[in-house]
């Protein structure tokens, strides 16, 4: 009984595909697995211009057969690593969650991203500071260029201490409590404006603001102040 | 999804649950923190489409360590959208229970509404919600994530008064933060983490909870 269902569903879905089109004379398909199907095209000799290798290739690019949200394109990757050669995989654009899926067969301990944000996101701020010190020594790396660890730590610990990313731009030194420091960075005309209009106030405490107003800087040989014995 | 991809995403949501229990401070025994695909099988069964489990088998209630009276729920709700209504039933039972603290675990989304109802219970009740995907995978564990250890107010007031620190001259965390999320932080509360450097091996640092 079953098998005779099957096969009055396979005819007629072969049915419905030779029907769909004049052009198509036969279809077969893989009945046990559904992974493959084959198809006859009829065509006549007189008035038919048709470039199938094109057509197809059109048709296979806007076909989607599996996709992610957010990864555009996937590669596989050999890496050497101390254990010998490992597999990675890399994505073009990124889903976390959706990785998550597949914990049984990717070391998700591992996974790595140069968007700050997502790690930030999913792993909080101490993974993104990592990340952020990883990626300005890739930057220089590309130059040969080696700069010490301590410099980047510094960097990353400075772009989130407030517990979120912040860039390292002039928008984000908006949140800097010296106003002074603020000018001696960038557009130092609007932030002198924004100060004068808030009316705000300097407490000339950080390096910036001291050297505007001529004063030593507080730290080093600057950080006390000497009291002579006049007599 | 089939069955075997649904147990396996519960037992895996469940052992994170565990462990993240442990991290806090409850007391979780090790064969529940060690249980295998297999164990939890036999435990709730491998058919959650007959309800064999169904989430709301999967409950924890756990108490801490130091304090036995200080209980909490994990909830498991059956609906994809946990709206109002299904967060009203769990706050009767904390208050039969007189349990102060839970954990709602959400398969896709919570209605507005029932997020504000969870603001609006703090700070008598704490609910906090974690959505399934998010607990596939325990993010402490991570490599890029470094040790993070709950100071209790008598070490924060200690460590402010060694480096005779104001709190606004520690580094942040957000509440909202991952990390910050998985241990239940409070506003005020401090954390001392504990990272790897090339320079110094190993370097200790804080992070205030705003």
């Amino acid at each position: 009984m079953e098998i005779e269902e099957a096969i009055q569903d396979f005819k007629q879905k072969i049915e419905f595909v030779v029907l769909s089109s004049s052009n198509i004379a036969d279809y077969k398909y893989d009945i046990k697995r559904e992974l493959w199907c084959e198809f006859t095209l009829q065509f006549g000799l007189l008035n038919s211009k048709i470039d199938l290798t094109s057509l197809i290739e059109e048709h296979a690019k806007e076909t989607v057969v599996h996709c992610v949200p957010g990864i555009n394109r996937c590669l596989l990757k050999e890496v050497k690593s101390q254990q010998g050669p490992e597999l990675h995989i890399c994505t073009e654009g990124i889903n976390i969650l959706e990785i998550f899926l597949y914990a049984d067969i990717l070391d998700l301990n591992r996974l790595y991203s140069n968007d700050i944000h997502a790690i930030a996101n999913m792993y909080g701020i101490e993974a993104a500071n990592k990340v952020i010190i990883k990626e300005i020594k890739n930057v220089f790396a590309a130059y040969g260029i080696e700069v010490d660890y301590r410099h980047l730590s510094l960097l990353a610990d400075y772009m989130t201490f407030e517990g979120t990313y912040k860039a390292f731009n002039r928008r984000a030194i908006e949140t800097c409590a010296s106003c002074l420091q603020q000018m001696s960075f960038e557009t130092t005309m609007s932030f002198l404006v924004k100060a004068s209009l808030q009316g705000a106030y300097d407490n000339l405490k950080s390096p910036s603001s001291q050297i505007v107003a001529g004063k030593p800087i507080s730290c080093g040989s600057g950080a006390f102040e000497l009291l002579y014995k006049l007599f | 999804m089939d069955d075997e991809q649904e147990t396996y995403k519960l037992w895996r949501i469940r052992k994170t649950i565990m462990q993240l229990c442990h991290d806090r401070g409850y007391l979780v025994t090790q064969d529940e923190l060690d249980q295998t695909l297999e164990e939890f099988k036999g435990q709730f069964g491998d058919k959650p489409s007959e309800r064999k489990p169904s989430r709301s088998d999967l409950i924890v209630l756990v108490a801490h360590n130091d304090d036995p009276t200080d209980q909490m729920f994990v909830f498991f709700p059956e609906e994809p959208n946990v709206g109002i209504k299904t967060i009203k039933t769990y706050c009767q039972r904390m208050q039969e229970e007189n349990i102060t603290r839970a954990i709602i675990v959400v398969q896709n989304r919570m209605t507005p509404s029932a997020k504000q109802s969870l603001t609006d219970m703090a700070p008598k009740y704490i609910l906090e919600q974690f959505l399934e995907a998010e607990l596939l995978i325990n993010i402490t564990e991570h490599m890029l994530v470094p040790e993070h250890v709950v100071m209790t107010p008598e070490e924060k007031t200690e460590l402010l008064s060694r480096y005779k620190l104001k709190e606004s001259q520690l580094p942040r965390i957000q509440q909202g933060d991952p990390v910050a999320r998985y241990f239940g932080l409070k506003r005020g509360q401090v954390v001392k983490i504990i990272r790897n450097s090339e320079t110094a091996g190993r370097y200790v640092s804080y992070r205030l909870v705003v």
